[in-house]
């Protein structure tokens, strides 16, 4: 065997041997999106708005709404029948019933997608399931369900369809389309839980 | 911290120049182990040349150890770059279609470019070939292929996760592993070629 | 001049420098380094500009023609690039650029250009089914410590020596 040969070799033995002995890495990385124990991956995550909307006007039973933003911010709006958990209190013992669980399906949102998603990763780590995150949170809950925009003419008919839903919706949320009383009596019909569309997803890097 | 393109902290323009740059350097890297010469790249399958492990172990390791080195002290997220999802299934049947294109074709993709565009024949052959076999794929996809495909998902998968050993661990294992197959293998070379059956060897270069 | 023609480079420095460059591939850009990606984001793209109502709707092509930018203006197309300047520029300094044509001692011409064109379709198969080949799926999936890369080495390197024996006249 040549110099050149062992000292390549050697480099790389001595790497593997420095990697051994590296420090982990610090708590906040190791929690893996990708849990095996999930079996998720990143597209099972998310409902949309629309499918809550569904469950609620459907006093569907199986869905608990968990609002992980502030108490301050639960008070001033938060969707209708929402428990309040903020993210940081999240493990604590006395919402372990909610969190992890195995009959209802939970769904965290805040403001925009993150403090949720920091939830469902906290959650997702340590190996609970069922839990979900409400794809855009309430932002998008006001742009869709509240304040549903008419789309364009040459929409398709599933668009059509759709915005006729979140009409509605907005009507029973008490939103800008709303024409009288804001508070509908709830309907009770047969529970149905959430379907969470798993998406196509697009070729993302890599030789594929 | 690193990647800096899918955290938008590089602009794509310049993202697509240090590709360049970096394919200038695998290229130089591939042909100059040999790797466009197809019987070289055979030699790993009847023991008369071993280029091909040496220089696929040593890249993987290399490029393994760096990683999760940088990972270690915060100067990468390899879970925010486009980690491979896991599909075995189609994973398994399509490296044994591939394998078996290995020793017919003599070249993979990769090498197969570096060798037709420095004037090896074959390899414009295999290059032609490569895009027979896309356009028939892509053209009965939904048929054959789309089913397939999609089964055996596991999300993606850290396989040191996966046995339950951390990855530091798992990369040393492997390292080792290679290194004594790094031994292993220059005997076999020795005592293949010490038959003295291997025609034109100075091609080889050995 | 002389003393390194047709020579070749230490297999362990090669590998060392091809392991920095997929370090620097996926520090920069998240990816890989690829081979067979940039097979196909030209035959997407060949096929796009020719019937591009057939590939809107087609699955195999859909999800990259409808994402409203050029396929060629990738990662894989430009390191791909790269290669090719690579190759040249190494071939041309160890005085292997010229028209040659690589076989096993004990088969024609012939022989081996028909046996090239048949692996080069397997490969094509192989690859879009596996989702990448020895660069993008094994090399660069080792590297993450990717249970699909382990898997696809297993795979290919074991069908690699099930399949050797059988096809021993065309190399030895």
């Amino acid at each position: 065997m040549k110099t050149t040969d062992k000292f390549f070799i050697g480099l790389l033995l001595f790497g593997a041997v420095w990697l051994l002995l590296a420090p982990s890495k610090p708590e906040l990385k190791e929690i893996p999106l990708k849990d095996l124990v999930q079996e998720a991956t990143q597209y099972d995550r998310y409902v949309s708005t629309d499918e809550v909307a569904k469950a609620i006007m459907s006093n569907d039973p199986s869905v608990i709404l968990i609002d992980v933003r502030s108490p301050e911010a639960y008070k001033k709006y938060t969707l209708p029948g929402a428990i309040n958990i903020p993210v940081d209190s999240i493990l604590n013992d006395q919402y372990a019933d909610y969190v992890n669980q195995d009959v209802y399906k939970t769904v965290f949102f805040s403001n925009g997608s993150s403090e949720a998603n920091r939830a469902w990763s906290i959650c997702a780590s340590l190996g609970y399931k069922n839990n979900y995150v409400m794809k855009g949170g309430l932002n998008e809950w006001i742009r869709t369900i509240i304040r549903p925009e008419k789309p364009a003419e040459w929409s398709s008919e599933g668009d059509f369809d759709l915005y006729e839903f979140r009409k509605g919706a907005s009507r029973f949320f008490g939103g800008a389309n709303a024409s009288g009383s804001a508070e509908p009596a709830a309907p009770a019909p047969a529970p149905r839980p959430i379907a969470h569309k798993k998406k196509k997803q697009a070729a993302a890097g890599g030789c594929e | 911290m690193g990647p800096l393109f899918p955290q938008g902290l590089i602009s794509e323009p310049l993202n697509l120049l240090i590709a360049f740059i970096i394919g200038i350097g695998f290229g130089i890297g591939l042909e100059a182990a040999g790797f466009t010469n197809t019987r070289k790249l055979a030699g790993v399958f009847y023991g008369y040349d071993f280029v091909v492990l040496k220089v696929f172990f040593t890249a993987a390791m290399t490029a393994a150890i760096g990683l999760f080195l940088m990972d270690a002290y915060g100067l990468i997220d390899i879970k925010l770059t486009f980690y491979p999802h896991t599909y075995w299934i189609p994973t398994a049947i399509a490296g044994v279609i591939m394998g078996l294109g290995f020793l017919i074709g003599g070249f993979c993709p990769g090498t197969s470019v570096c060798a037709a565009t420095t004037g090896k024949i074959d390899a414009m052959m295999f290059v032609v070939g490569v895009f027979i076999g896309i356009f028939f794929y892509a053209f009965t996809y939904e048929p054959l292929f789309e089913t397939l495909r999609g089964t055996g998902k596991m999300g993606q998968v850290d396989i040191a996760e996966w046995i339950g050993i951390s990855d530091g661990l798992f990369i040393f294992i492997v390292t080792v592993i290679a290194v004594a197959s790094f031994v292993i293998v220059d005997k076999i070379q020795k005592k293949v070629n010490s038959k003295g059956k291997i025609k034109d060897i100075e091609e080889l270069g050995l | 001049m002389s003393d390194r023609k047709n020579k070749y480079m230490n297999p362990y420095l090669a590998g060392f420098i091809i392991g920095l460059m997929l370090i620097a591939a996926y520090y920069f850009s998240g990816e890989g380094l690829g081979g067979s990606g940039a097979f196909k984001k030209v035959v997407i793209a060949s096929v796009d500009a020719v019937a591009h109502d057939y590939a809107k709707d087609a699955a195999y092509f859909a999800p990259a023609v409808n994402r409203g930018e050029s396929p060629l203006n990738s990662f894989l197309i430009f390191e791909i690039l790269g290669v090719i300047a690579g190759a040249i520029l190494s071939a041309a300094y160890f005085g292997r650029l010229s028209f040659k044509l690589g076989k096993g001692p004990n088969i024609t011409n012939k022989t081996r250009l028909v046996a090239a064109v048949f692996g080069g379709i397997l490969w094509g198969i192989g690859s879009q089914l596996g989702r990448g080949c020895t660069s993008g799926l094994v090399m660069s999936g080792m590297a993450v410590n990717s249970l699909s890369g382990y898997v696809g080495l297993i795979a290919i390197f074991g069908g690699g020596y099930l399949f050797a024996w059988f096809l021993r006249k065309l190399w030895l």
